[in-house]
């Protein structure tokens, strides 16, 4: 019997790729999604691919000359959005980032990114999904809700062999939908987070590589013993997890995230354990992959000089566009424009709205060039990186034949090649 | 129809057909080295008359792509601010920017392979779940083919397979593993041990005969197994080992064990000089040189090649999927650390390391990678690597050359070591000068016949026409640093020393056939125990590569 083709759900990174469609149901309805998937799943698409330049309709080939044009005339040009592509658009953008000297980044945000500078500072100790759920018999949630924004993360690392437990402890200041099926909820305040490791760091040291012998020394302030029970837990684990975001996602700094990393580290001295970063920016891991190998740094990539340079967030879109530095944007959103111009900060809006803009949508956007895309793995196809570092093809379930974006963006790097 | 090169009057080295220095004329067609025209063609003339003419040549261990590396590109920005490479135009084209640290970026990669004379190179190690991320990087890398070896020392379907002695099931394994993930060798890391450390923080398989708790099964069967099986299928290059103890005081040990349970097969033992140390003692200075005897063994056992893994002195970066050893590592030096545990295939870790000459233990890895070249009595059986980057970069390979090329230049760098290593290493007495000849051996000639690479390493007809002209120079290093022209596939891409176009390289994969009885059972007994579907897996989905696929013709069949 032939088996069901699978389909790769984009609905969050865990890029469940065991969906299956239906094409006599209604709707194409998926199978095996969660609800977040389903309505993923379940977004208008347009039936036909429409570019416009200055607001009206224009063919392909004359939205390619007019953002090729854009880009020749930008002294600064911007490429951001990465997120919102396949591997093989962003390896193309990177291309035309190189060319036209520009300055290229995954997201919109300086928010979110405390993990990569953890990764350069300390490094990091990780595994695959399927390692974590054969091997881990306790996984810490820090500071995240998967249950809301990855919801069959928990059915996907649950071992399905009944000998072994698996014993699910969450790090958080309030009471989520995670915490409700969890064995053990640790409660702490964003501002007592960083504190809290410090302690368990200690207390860990102390230990050295004597396991068994928890330290005697009275543990006086709530945080010390709150740190005491969740160090029994971490030394008692065979093969633990930690699945972690910053403390406040939202924040640009996040102290935390160092000491994660370095906790997940020092544990190794004791037992075996591993982390992971529940991203939620789409694919940005990809992005930050092609960036690295294309030109040796993450994100946040100016080509002004004519060889890339990267420190901090000294380059990134938020700063770029918050000191007007750039002069042209090339993006991908699959934002409506007033929401990506709501999230900006003050200075970013001012300057984004500003400056030419060509742009890669789903839909209808307000831009000098705009480019239709699809939506990936429903009408579009393109390589997606799964939180733990994998790459999945996304298939199209809807057949069209739509020019994908990478296409477009080589068609692009050819002109502004053949006019330099 | 394509018309003629022809390359004229140079001296030509090629030991594949016995050319030690004559003048000669090369004939290309098509990408390929062809016979002298018997009547008069049209054709370009490039007059080469004086210099120096070899087959391109090979890198057969680097690590240049996949997960592992490109993390150690992310985690060392400091190294890629140091040393930015700029975007510039060709005639035809462009020469994209990048960052030249220890570890470069892909394009850079590419064009520094080309820039010293190099068109086809293998990465060691991508776990086979890697498998489409390192081909995504490859689809970048300008100019040179590339191939890589899968990681399947530490694989459970495999090690079942051998605990239930089920060798059948183990070869239709390998060649169906082979074929879905688009690698060209099978690859054994620290036999058992990733597994075991994987289950316990001080695991690790210390020696052959120990049992891989959950499995049943010693790393020397693993090796065993996999090489019998591996030969079997036919493979190219049948099976490229790093094997137990890497970097361990005493080691030679598990190495030679590791060179008699290949019992006659025909195998390839990697980075060999980080597996030839004696002592053993937790005193540091106890560890020696133990390669006369590992040598000597290679010698008499002419199935039996290796690669060094030169050391070299200076900042680098250690990677290996070597799990157990990158923790290692990281405790002796205290530098950051990235470690990677993938499901039922492997581990990796990634960490900054320094090599320093006046440090006992680095200086004594220098002389010992040497002193394999050197004693090595059959250059065919001795690839030259730096494991790159782990002893230090390919960028190195001139200066190699010149350390064996010239003894006067030898003994400099040996005086300015930590006098102690050469109490430890035969360094010192020995007097042997390689000849451009034996250096065309362990660079091209030797990799591709270890590879099972019919059509590279010679300049004999049918060969591809990847083709490096050198300037003669007494100083070696200096000779080979700048090529004055590199060819590949029939284009010039070097021309007077400077880039002057780029090529896209082919994908060289091993495609055997194999018994295709078993691919439901493996199937299945994926979707039980993968976090992915099997249709997601390796290059099933072969449309979204771009690059030219090339399977490489088994080697007993391109013989009958
Ligand atoms: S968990 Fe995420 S990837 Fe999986 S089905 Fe739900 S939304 Fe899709
Ligand atoms: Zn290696």
């Amino acid at each position: 019997m032939q088996k069901p083709e699978k389909f790769v759900c984009a609905g969050c990174t865990l890029l469940c790729d065991d969906i299956e469609i239906d094409p006599h149901a209604a709707n194409g309805r998926p199978k095996n999604t969660c609800a977040l998937g389903s309505q993923y799943f379940a977004q208008p698409l347009s039936s036909t691919q429409t570019h416009f330049v200055d607001g009206k309709a224009a063919t392909l080939e004359q939205a390619v000359q007019s953002a090729s044009q854009l880009l020749r005339e930008s002294k600064s040009p911007l490429i951001c959005g990465l997120d919102q592509l396949s591997t093989e658009a962003q390896q193309a953008s990177w291309k035309i980032a190189d060319i036209a000297r520009a300055t290229i980044d995954t997201t919109f945000t300086n928010r979110g990114r405390a993990s990569i500078f953890s990764l350069q500072k300390t490094g990091k100790v990780t595994a695959t999904l399927g390692e974590i759920k054969s091997r881990s018999d306790l996984v810490i949630f820090w500071f995240c809700d998967p249950e809301i924004t990855h919801p069959r993360l928990l059915e996907r690392i649950n071992p399905q062999d009944t000998n072994r437990s698996q014993r699910i402890l969450v790090v958080g200041d309030q009471e989520t939908a995670t915490t409700k099926i969890a064995n053990r909820f640790i409660q702490v305040s964003p501002e007592n987070a960083f504190e809290l490791l410090v302690n368990v760091r200690n207390q860990l040291a102390l230990l050295s590589n004597k396991p068994s012998s928890i330290p005697a020394k009275a543990c006086v302030s709530d945080i010390e013993i709150t740190a005491n029970e969740l160090v029994k837990e971490l030394v008692c684990a065979k093969y633990g997890s930690i699945f972690h975001q910053q403390v406040t996602e939202n924040s640009r700094f996040d102290p935390t995230s160092d000491s994660i990393s370095q906790l997940i580290r020092s544990l190794n001295d004791i037992t075996r354990f591993v982390g992971l970063k529940l991203r939620t920016d789409d694919n940005a891991l990809s992005a930050e992959n092609v960036l690295t190998w294309s030109s040796g740094f993450p994100f946040a990539v100016n080509h002004n000089l004519g060889h890339p340079r990267q420190h901090g967030l000294e380059f990134s879109a938020e700063t770029m566009l918050q000191t007007q530095q750039c002069d042209a944007i090339l993006f991908t959103s699959r934002l409506s424009l007033s929401e990506l111009v709501r999230r900006l900060s003050g200075a970013a809006r001012a300057h984004f709205q500003a400056i030419p803009k060509i742009a890669f949508s789903t839909h209808t956007i307000a831009a000098n060039v705009q480019f239709q895309m699809g939506i990936p793995g429903i009408n579009e196809a393109g390589e997606r990186c799964r939180l733990d570092n994998l790459s999945l093809p996304l298939k199209k379930v809807e057949s069209n034949d739509w020019v994908p974006p990478e296409a477009i963006l080589e068609k692009i790097r050819q002109n502004l090649i053949a006019h330099s | 129809m394509e018309s003629f090169l022809k390359l004229a009057g140079g001296t030509v080295i090629d030991p594949v057909s016995k050319m030690a220095g004559e003048a000669r004329d090369i004939w290309i067609r098509g990408g390929k080295i062809v016979s002298p025209p018997t009547e008069s063609v049209a054709h370009t003339t490039i007059d080469v008359s004086g210099r120096a003419v070899m087959a391109g040549a090979i890198d057969m261990h680097c690590h240049i792509a996949g997960p592992k590396v490109n993390t150690a590109r992310k985690m060392e920005p400091e190294q890629q601010r140091s040393n930015p490479q700029s975007l510039s135009a060709l005639e035809d084209g462009i020469l994209h920017s990048g960052s030249l640290g220890s570890v470069p970026s892909i394009f850079t990669t590419g064009y520094r392979y080309t820039g010293l004379g190099y068109t086809t190179c293998f990465d060691a190690a991508i776990p086979p779940l890697a498998a489409r991320h390192a081909h995504f990087e490859f689809e970048q890398i300008p100019n040179v083919d590339t191939g890589f070896f899968t990681m399947v020392g530490n694989n459970h379907y495999l090690m079942d397979c051998i605990a239930r002695g089920d060798e059948s099931g183990l070869q239709s394994f390998l060649g169906w593993l082979m074929n879905r993930v688009g690698a060209f060798a099978p690859k054994i890391v620290n036999p058992g041990g990733v597994e075991l450390w994987k289950q316990s923080r001080n695991g690790n398989a210390r020696d052959l005969g120990q049992k891989v708790d959950g499995f049943g099964v010693t790393p020397r069967q693993i090796i065993q197994s996999v090489t019998r099986a591996a030969n079997a299928l036919d493979l190219p290059h049948p099976v490229h080992i790093h094997t137990n103890n890497l970097g361990i005081p005493g080691n030679w040990e598990t190495t030679l064990e590791t060179l008699k349970a290949l019992n006659g097969m025909r195998a390839h033992l990697a980075h060999i000089q980080f597996h030839s140390y004696g002592g053993g003692s937790e005193e540091e200075t106890s560890l020696c040189s133990k390669v006369r005897v590992l040598a000597e063994y290679v010698n008499a056992n002419p199935e039996l090649t290796v690669d060094v893994g030169q050391v070299l002195f200076g900042e680098t970066t250690s990677m290996t999927g070597d799990g157990p050893l990158g923790y290692y590592l990281q405790k002796v030096s205290g530098k950051k650390w990235y470690s990677a545990d993938t499901e039922l295939e492997s581990g990796c870790g990634v960490s900054p390391i320094e090599y320093k000459n006046k440090n006992f233990i680095h200086a004594l890895q220098w002389a010992i990678g040497l002193e394999w070249y050197l004693l090595v009595a059959d250059p065919w059986q001795v690839a030259m690597s730096t494991d790159h980057p782990n002893g230090g970069s390919f960028l190195a390979y001139p200066q190699i050359i010149r350390l064996l090329m010239d003894r006067e230049f030898r003994r400099e760098m040996v005086a300015q070591l930590n006098p102690a290593v050469l109490k430890h290493s035969c360094l010192a007495d020995l007097d042997r000068e390689y000849t451009l000849s034996e250096i065309a051996v362990i660079t091209r000639a030797g990799p591709a016949r270890i590879l099972g690479l019919k059509h590279k390493g010679h300049l004999g007809v049918g060969a591809d026409a990847d083709i490096c002209v050198y300037e003669p120079n007494s100083n070696y290093q200096r000779m080979f640093e700048l090529p004055y022209m590199v060819i590949k596939g029939g284009r010039v891409l070097v021309e007077d020393t400077e880039i002057r176009q780029t090529v896209e390289g082919k994908t060289l994969m091993a495609n055997p056939s194999y018994d295709r009885h078993r691919n439901e059972s493996i199937e299945n007994w994926f979707s039980s125990h993968y976090s992915l579907q099997s249709e997601h897996y390796g290059i099933r989905d072969g449309n979204a590569f771009r690059r030219q696929f090339e399977s490489v013709v088994p080697t007993k069949k391109s013989d009958s």
